[in-house]
Parts: C-alpha cells; sequence; structure tokens
C-alpha cells in the first residue's frame, strides 16, 4: 500500500473500523513508516480525547411524551385533510365524473362572465363623439386650408356657431350652436356655410 | 418494549437496529420506543455538539426520530439503519443550524491561533474547543468518525458525498488539528504518543 492512501485511512484504522484486509495492509505501511506511526499517536490521542469527552457527557432522561403527541397528531388527520382524502379518493375512483363536473364548473363560469350586464366591459367613447343630448347642437365642416383663423371667427359668427371641437387628422371641424336646433334648421345653416368657397364641406350630425 | 429477540437470531447491534424498524414499517409504538431509546444518546451528543444548544438538539432530535417514524417504508437497506438515521439528522442538523444562524458557514480556515491562547479547556472538553475552530464540513467528518465511530463509507453516506471527498476534508482536518491542538491539549497528545510502539 501507498504510504498516501495508507495515511489517508489512518483515522479509521484507529476507530476500528477499517476491514481486516485494508487494516492489515495499512498496519504493515505503518510499521515501517515514521511519517505514519508518528500520526497514529496523534489520532490514538484524539479518539481517547473523544472517548473521555463522550463518557463525561450525559444525555437528558428520555421523554417520549411529545414525540408521541406529534405521532398521534399524525394519527389524526384535520377535517381538511379528509376532505381532500375523501376527493382524491372520489377523482381516482370515477375520473370521468370528475372532468364532466370540472367542465361544467368551467362552463357555468364562463356564462356567468358573459350574461351578467355588470360584466360587460365598459363601452369606448371619443370626446368628439356625440351624445343624443349635444347631437341637436353639432355640424361638421371642413374648411379651406387657406382660410385664416380671423375668417373663421368671421364665418362662425355669421352663422351664430361656435368651435366644439377639431381639426381632426382629417381637418374635420365640429360647430355648434347657441342653442339646439332640428336636423332641417342644422342643414340650413350647413348649406348656407357650404355657399362659401372656403367652405369645402358642412353637414349636421346626426345622434347614433 | 418490544421484543424482537424473537423476531431475530443476529444479535448484533445493526440487526437489532434493522428488526425495530421493520416494526416500525408495521406502526409499532413499542418498536419505535425501542429504536428511540438506542438512538437517543447518540443522536443527542451529535445533535448537541453541532448546534451548540442542548434544547436545540432535543427538539432536532425529534424532528429526526419523526422522520424515522414518517419514512421507516423508505429505508431500502443499502446502508446500516444507523447510518440512515444519522443522514437524516445530518440534514436537519444543517437545517437548524441555517434556521438559528448559529452556523458560522465554511469558517474561515485563516483563523488566529492566538485565540486559542488562554482559552479555558478543561481534560473533557480541549477537544470539543478545538474541532469548534473547523469548518463545518471538517468538524462532521471528524466528529462522526471519533465520536461516532463511522467508516468512510458510511460517512460518504451520511454526508451524501463521495468516499474521496470524506477523504479529502479528514486530510484538511488533520491538518488543522495539527495546529490547533498542542495549544489546547499538548501535554496529553504527547503522553499518549509516548504510548506508541
Amino acid at each position: 500500500m501507498l504510504h498516501a492512501e495508507a495515511n489517508s485511512l489512518l483515522p479509521w484504522l484507529i476507530n476500528g473500523s477499517l476491514e481486516h484486509a485494508q487494516s492489515e495492509a495499512v498496519q504493515t505501511h505503518a510499521s515501517s513508516c515514521v511519517i505514519c506511526r508518528k500520526e497514529l499517536g496523534q489520532l490514538r490521542a484524539l479518539q481517547t480525547s473523544a472517548e473521555q469527552f463522550l463518557a463525561s457527557q450525559t444525555a437528558p432522561a428520555i421523554d417520549m411524551r411529545r414525540i408521541n403527541q406529534r405521532i398521534d397528531k399524525l394519527a389524526t388527520p384535520s377535517r381538511l385533510q379528509n376532505l381532500w382524502s375523501v376527493t382524491r379518493s372520489n377523482i381516482v375512483a370515477r375520473p370521468w365524473r370528475f372532468a364532466f363536473v370540472a367542465q361544467s364548473a368551467v362552463v357555468a363560469i364562463v356564462a356567468t362572465m358573459v350574461l351578467l350586464p355588470g360584466a360587460r366591459a365598459p363601452e369606448f367613447r371619443t370626446l368628439s363623439k356625440p351624445t343624443a343630448e349635444n347631437a341637436q347642437r353639432l355640424i361638421r365642416a371642413v374648411f379651406s386650408p387657406t382660410l385664416t383663423l380671423a375668417e373663421l371667427t368671421t364665418l362662425l359668427g355669421e352663422q351664430d356657431l361656435a368651435l366644439y371641437s377639431g381639426p381632426s387628422e382629417r381637418g374635420v371641424y365640429t360647430l355648434t350652436t347657441s342653442r339646439p336646433l332640428g336636423v332641417t334648421e342644422r342643414s340650413a345653416i350647413a348649406a348656407a356655410l357650404q355657399v362659401d368657397d372656403r367652405v369645402l364641406f358642412a353637414q349636421p350630425v346626426t345622434a347614433q | 418494549m418490544a421484543d424482537v429477540s424473537e423476531n431475530t437470531s443476529t444479535p448484533d447491534p445493526a440487526g437489532l437496529d434493522l428488526a425495530l424498524l421493520k416494526q416500525v414499517c408495521g406502526r409499532d409504538r413499542e418498536a419505535f420506543s425501542a429504536l428511540y431509546c438506542r438512538f437517543q444518546p447518540k443522536l443527542f451528543g451529535y445533535l448537541r455538539r453541532m448546534l451548540r444548544d442542548a434544547c436545540t438538539a432535543e427538539e432536532v432530535l425529534d424532528d429526526v426520530m419523526l422522520v424515522v417514524w414518517k419514512d421507516a417504508s423508505k429505508f431500502r437497506g443499502k446502508s446500516a439503519v444507523s447510518t440512515w438515521v444519522f443522514g437524516i439528522a445530518y440534514r436537519k442538523g444543517l437545517a437548524a443550524l441555517g434556521k438559528e444562524k448559529r452556523y458560522q458557514s465554511r469558517l474561515d480556515h485563516s483563523v488566529d491561533e492566538a485565540s486559542l491562547v488562554g482559552h479555558t479547556t478543561t481534560p473533557d472538553n480541549w477537544l470539543d474547543v478545538g474541532l469548534q475552530h473547523l469548518s463545518v464540513d471538517h468538524r462532521q467528518i471528524i466528529d462522526l468518525t471519533y465520536f461516532g465511530g463511522f467508516s468512510y463509507d458510511e460517512i460518504a453516506a451520511i454526508v451524501g458525498c463521495p468516499v474521496n471527498t470524506v477523504k479529502t476534508r479528514m486530510f484538511h482536518a488533520r491538518r488543522r488539528l495539527q495546529v490547533l491542538l498542542p495549544k489546547l491539549g499538548e501535554p496529553r497528545v504527547k503522553a499518549t504518543q509516548g504510548q506508541v510502539k
């Protein structure tokens, strides 16, 4: 046996856990190796000290009450564990029945979400979208790009109109009258606007 | 207490442990009590040395034996029962060390030897004091070898590492102790060395 191998096994030679053949080989090497013999002495001292230390230590008196209580607790499962145990055994015994129940539950949940009025998504509205109330005042118009702001103000003043919103991306303005008017009256105002060459388009807004 | 002498013709400790564990598989409380009594002193000592606190050691000991009760049927017999039980104790002990932050993880090997000067040691505890200056990994190998009497194969199974790792850790632990222990127990070491042939 090589020195390194024998030396690494010295602690287990001392504690007596080496197999017989291995023990013999290590002892044979140690008898002819000064380093291993010296280390054997140190390790024996360690072993002796360990044994003395163990002999001086006392374990507390054996009290099995706590662990018995814990084992008893394991033996009596809680109500939740019982419920789960029954459910699990049902699932294992009748998987198709469980699948049907699960599917029905999913359908019921989806149906509730779709049919309940409160569950609908809120309607999307833009600021310029006409409501029934203000639709009676609005006219949409497109003006010539050459029209100046002063000219626009004059033009709207002549028809008792004001700017409500705009222009949109396509250059559409929404105009409002000073009071609610019918479609016919607003059509007349729109027609009057369109007489001017600087007005490319004008039409009353109808409620949707 | 359970009488296992009828069930086994092998009166050796390992055979007795195995016979008791088989009865524990059948939920035999008396056999479990017998097994508990057999392991309690060694396990308590091992856990107390690891955790440095008797109360925590007692709690962890119960945790270990509860695992033995619950998982007795999982024991495959690839090792001795004591190896299996100490493997559980090793893992539970490390977990407890982590929880209580008592675990000075992988203690710096450059520990100041001067700190040992003036350290109060008694004939009983000088080795124990010296071991506290080793890393947890190294201390476990020394502990399981000298206090537990386990072979390197068994220690590898307990700690869950290859045999060569056990030998390497033992090598480094010995080198470390060669520096540390003479400061704590030099007279005793020399006295014992004198007995070597």
